[in-house]
């Protein structure tokens, strides 16, 4: 046991003595929905040390999809767009021991409270019977707010001075279900298909920090 | 660096996981089509009093009235029911069964009409919409039907329901 706390003295202590604001791109979606089409999703996000390892955080961005499903397999097409912006907020805290002042390499865990607006366009759809032929009709537009929870973890790693890349991986749960059970979006930017109450997501991001 | 090193590779890891994960659209599941569900049934004089079964109707022919394509249904004779697919178009819709399709007189066969409301009904993104029905009324001919009772007027995509019992 005594040698337990002697150890634990051992460690370095770091002293929070230089303030850090780091800011931050995705740039996996940018990629990764370029080759669809359908959907857009532009994130960034900002984090202040506060201390003790816990980090201050805001997100936000935009996005929409494009939802147009007239395939010739489709029994009942659907036409319509979305658009949105999201605005998250939370914290994170670092798991990993800081090895000095300069050491803001982390694995974190954190939590977010999130709400978007969003602007559905009037849809269009085709309901194809093979007896009865087809029926067409339009749903007016709607302006739609989401609000979720997100609880996250990843890493953020110092490739160059104050050039951080890392990865975050984010479980999102809505709290308003009920808002999105007639024609939710297809995609909401910020948390992902607008048809599901959870979702998990991965973020790719490119940080530059300010220190001083 | 050992610290750094684990970050990196997890980086990579989850980067490698994340290319291999294809956004794709989701697959429509769910039944687009609803129909409405009848049962015929016959009434049997026993000894111990009438008792009603199933009636198969083994060489019946049914058919929509008014359809662009005046289409049969089914495979008679296989099953005591019959799902009969309503007008998106018009608030009732007639069908004609003729039970025995060897008879071709008219008045072998009876007709049908279905009264019911059109609700417009959200799938999902995938599926779209499709049209539920609610019926509110049955009315037929009595050549050979005894009498037409509506027993659930809800038609939606739960293909238990039996919405008619027709009986003979």
């Amino acid at each position: 046991m005594d040698d337990m706390e002697e150890e634990e003295d051992t460690k370095p202590k770091v002293v929070d003595t230089v303030k850090q604001l780091r800011l931050g791109i995705d740039i996996s979606k940018p990629f990764m929905y370029s080759f669809s089409g359908e959907r857009r999703s532009y994130e960034a996000e900002i984090d202040y040390y506060l201390r003790k390892d816990i980090y201050a955080v805001v997100e936000s961005g935009f996005g929409g999809a494009k939802v147009n499903y007239t395939d010739p397999n489709h029994l009942a097409d659907l036409i319509y767009t979305s658009n949105n912006v999201f605005f998250k907020a939370g914290v994170s805290k670092g798991m990993l021991l800081r090895l000095g002042t300069n050491d803001w390499d982390m694995a974190f865990i954190g939590a977010r409270y999130a709400f978007s607006p969003i602007r559905r366009s009037a849809a269009t759809y085709t309901i194809t019977d093979v007896f009865w032929g087809q029926t067409s009709g339009s749903i007016p537009a709607k302006n739609l707010t989401a609000h979720w929870f997100e609880l996250v973890g990843g890493t953020k790693v110092e490739f160059f001075k104050g050039v951080f890349v890392g990865w975050t991986i984010r479980g999102k749960f809505r709290l308003n279900q009920k808002t999105f059970k007639e024609l939710p979006p297809a995609y909401v930017a910020g948390y992902g298909k607008g048809d599901k109450n959870s979702v998990f997501d991965f973020n790719f991001y490119l940080n530059y920090a300010i220190r001083w | 660096m050992t610290k750094r090193r684990i970050l990196l590779f997890t980086t990579v890891i989850m980067c490698l996981l994340y290319a291999a994960c294809k956004q794709e659209r989701d697959p429509c599941l769910q039944p687009v089509t609803v129909a409405a569900k009848l049962g015929t049934y016959k009434a049997t004089e026993t000894d111990t009093g009438v008792v009603i079964g199933d009636s198969l109707l083994p060489a019946a022919t049914i058919a929509v009235l008014d359809s662009p394509l005046a289409f049969v249904y089914g495979e008679p004779g296989k099953s005591k029911f019959t799902n009969i697919i309503l007008s998106p178009h018009s608030d009732s819709t007639r069908i004609f069964i003729q039970p025995d399709s060897v008879r071709k007189s008219s008045l072998d066969r009876d007709t049908i009409t279905f009264y019911y409301n059109r609700q417009l009904h959200f799938i999902s993104n995938a599926c779209g919409y499709t049209n539920y029905y609610s019926i509110y009324d049955v009315k037929s001919t009595n050549y050979n039907i005894d009498s037409v009772k509506l027993t659930n007027g809800s038609v939606s995509n739960d293909a238990n329901i039996e919405n008619v019992k027709i009986y003979y």
